[in-house]
């Protein structure tokens, strides 16, 4: 069969339990669980050559970007071997995991492939009940269509689950018991599960090209919401926390009295300030305006400026170039 | 019943002929034959918007997959997967003689349970299709009649075949092939030999 010289990488990190045939929950929890986890979804075999690789199964949020860098770098080195990538994810991770590897796998010119299961980790032996048994369709499906997508004509990287393949740096996250947890913030649906896997016009075309690695995060964020009137309590002493930045999300008003004494601190200790609105209402050169695209996407990409040791007003450069697709443009903005 | 029926892009006529052969039997039999040529809302007009909706697959909603897939694409392979992932009733068929490899030769027999492989020419597609539809539930069809036979008969079987079937539609052919088919479905010891010989 034609398919079967392609090769994938599956990484493996998280979000890979499954319901054997007789309903036992099987998991990745180490290394020695990939090759009979493997075994037991023979049928992948029947698309591409798929080659696992165990990199974590369950992690602590403040370890996400240490992995993002591994991953990265990972498919960056084993690029040229591959036809496609695919990472596996818990579910809570795959926003934050698509939009770091949007940004530090920039112009990738293959496919990397976030899916995961909706199984949770470490289930009872037998689980039951319609929810696990539409998980369990769900993740056998997630990687079949997965490894289709890893084998395709699409060169960027995209997040598959239910039966939609959506970019990277725009998926949000929407409770629904549907196998469709994630839908896109802008025009950015790359495929649909139909009858076969289609793939929409929109998506990147694969190239040869191997990604631009640009790793770099400053991950210590303040992060606060402002709401408006509300009264802000101290500021934490921001030198001795070590913080690379200030993220401010909610109604943020530039002109507030609020958002002008943490800009006047923030800079008094050299501290970028970043504020995320939906849509820009105009600058400052006082503080980085993130917007354009989803707050997880927004949050991520300023630890990503940061990191990229640029001046302010490079940093505010880069928040406006779209990197990986991210920025929704009011006509794509989804209602 | 609905199936979806898979053919790769082929410019070899004798595999496009075996493409119509296979289509026209299960029109034959009552299924209704979904292809890649039509839309979601075409093809499942009860359930597009549940698909939609839950995330499914489209082919979570028909009864069985069917492949022609001797000139095999990509999309043959990603079938055949996930038939096997959802334990969805699939009939591989590949031609004989064109050196098409099966695809599931290294997998074991539990995982292709609803998994069938045939290789087929153009004298026995129909039966190898019929038999894999009747695995699926209560199908009514009829193999169409290609062997020509002659035979000879006294005058008072001809009086006899011409008071039945005069001022009706059939023939006399029709008459003689109808009561043949209710001895073979009478027939319990055929019908035991005909179900061995299938699976071996």
């Amino acid at each position: 069969m034609k398919s079967s010289s392609k090769k994938v990488l599956l990484l493996f990190g998280g979000g890979a339990s499954l319901l054997d045939r007789s309903g036992k929950a099987s998991e990745v929890q180490n290394a020695k669980d990939v090759h009979a986890w493997l075994r037991s979804i023979p049928e992948l075999s029947l698309i591409a050559s798929v080659k696992p690789m165990f990199l974590y199964s369950e992690t602590s949020f403040d370890a996400y970007p240490k992995w993002w860098k591994t991953i990265a770098q990972t498919i960056t080195e084993r690029f040229k071997d591959y036809d496609g990538f695919i990472v596996t994810q818990d579910v809570d991770a795959i926003p934050y995991t698509a939009a770091a590897l949007s940004l530090m796998l920039r112009d990738i010119g293959k496919p990397v492939i976030i899916t995961g299961s909706s199984l949770q980790s470490h289930k009872s032996s037998k689980a039951g009940g319609s929810a696990n048994e539409l998980a369990e369709i769900g993740i056998r499906a997630n990687l079949v269509n997965a490894v289709q997508v890893a084998t395709l004509d699409i060169g960027e990287v995209a997040v598959l689950f239910g039966n939609r393949l959506i970019r990277g740096g725009n998926i949000i996250r929407h409770t629904t018991s549907s196998l469709n947890i994630f839908e896109s913030a802008g025009d950015s649906v790359l495929g649909r599960v139909d009858f076969g896997l289609k793939i929409e016009s929109n998506r990147k075309k694969r190239t040869n090209t191997p990604p631009m690695l640009s790793t770099n995060l400053k991950t210590r964020i303040l992060q606060m919401t402002m709401i408006p009137s509300a009264v802000f309590p101290a500021l934490p002493d921001l030198s001795a926390q070590k913080i690379d930045g200030i993220f401010i999300t909610g109604h943020a008003s530039f002109s507030s009295e609020a958002l002008s004494r943490i800009t006047s601190l923030a800079e008094k200790h050299k501290i970028p300030v970043g504020v995320f609105v939906e849509s820009p209402i105009g600058y400052s050169k006082h503080f980085l305006v993130v917007s354009n695209m989803t707050p997880i996407m927004a949050l991520t990409k300023f630890m990503w400026v940061l990191g990229q040791g640029a001046s302010l007003f490079e940093m505010q450069k880069l928040l406006e170039t779209d990197i990986a697709g991210e920025l929704i443009t009011p006509n794509t903005r989804r209602r | 019943m609905k199936a979806y029926y898979y053919t790769p892009e082929t410019s070899d006529l004798a595999i496009s002929k075996g493409y119509t052969i296979i289509r026209g039997v299960l029109e034959r039999a009552g299924i209704s034959v979904i292809s890649k040529h039509e839309s979601l809302e075409q093809a499942l007009p009860e359930n597009y918007k549940q698909v939609e909706q839950q995330g499914r697959s489209p082919l979570e909603y028909v009864d069985a997959i069917i492949i022609e897939g001797t000139d095999a694409d990509s999309e043959v392979g990603y079938l055949l997967a996930y038939a096997i992932a959802q334990k969805k009733q699939a009939l591989l068929l590949l031609r004989k003689g064109k050196r098409s490899r099966n695809p599931l030769t290294s997998f074991g027999r539990q995982s292709l349970k609803n998994l069938k492989v045939v290789y087929y020419d153009d004298t026995n597609a129909e039966r190898l299709v019929i038999t894999f539809l009747r695995t699926l539930g209560d199908i009514s069809v009829k193999e169409a009649p290609t062997i020509k036979f002659t035979l000879r008969i006294t005058p008072v079987i001809e009086r006899f075949l011409h008071w039945k079937t005069h001022n009706t539609q059939m023939t006399k052919a029709d008459y003689l092939r109808n009561m043949i088919e209710e001895a073979i479905e009478e027939d319990e010891e055929f019908q035991k030999y005909r179900r061995r010989s299938t699976e071996e």
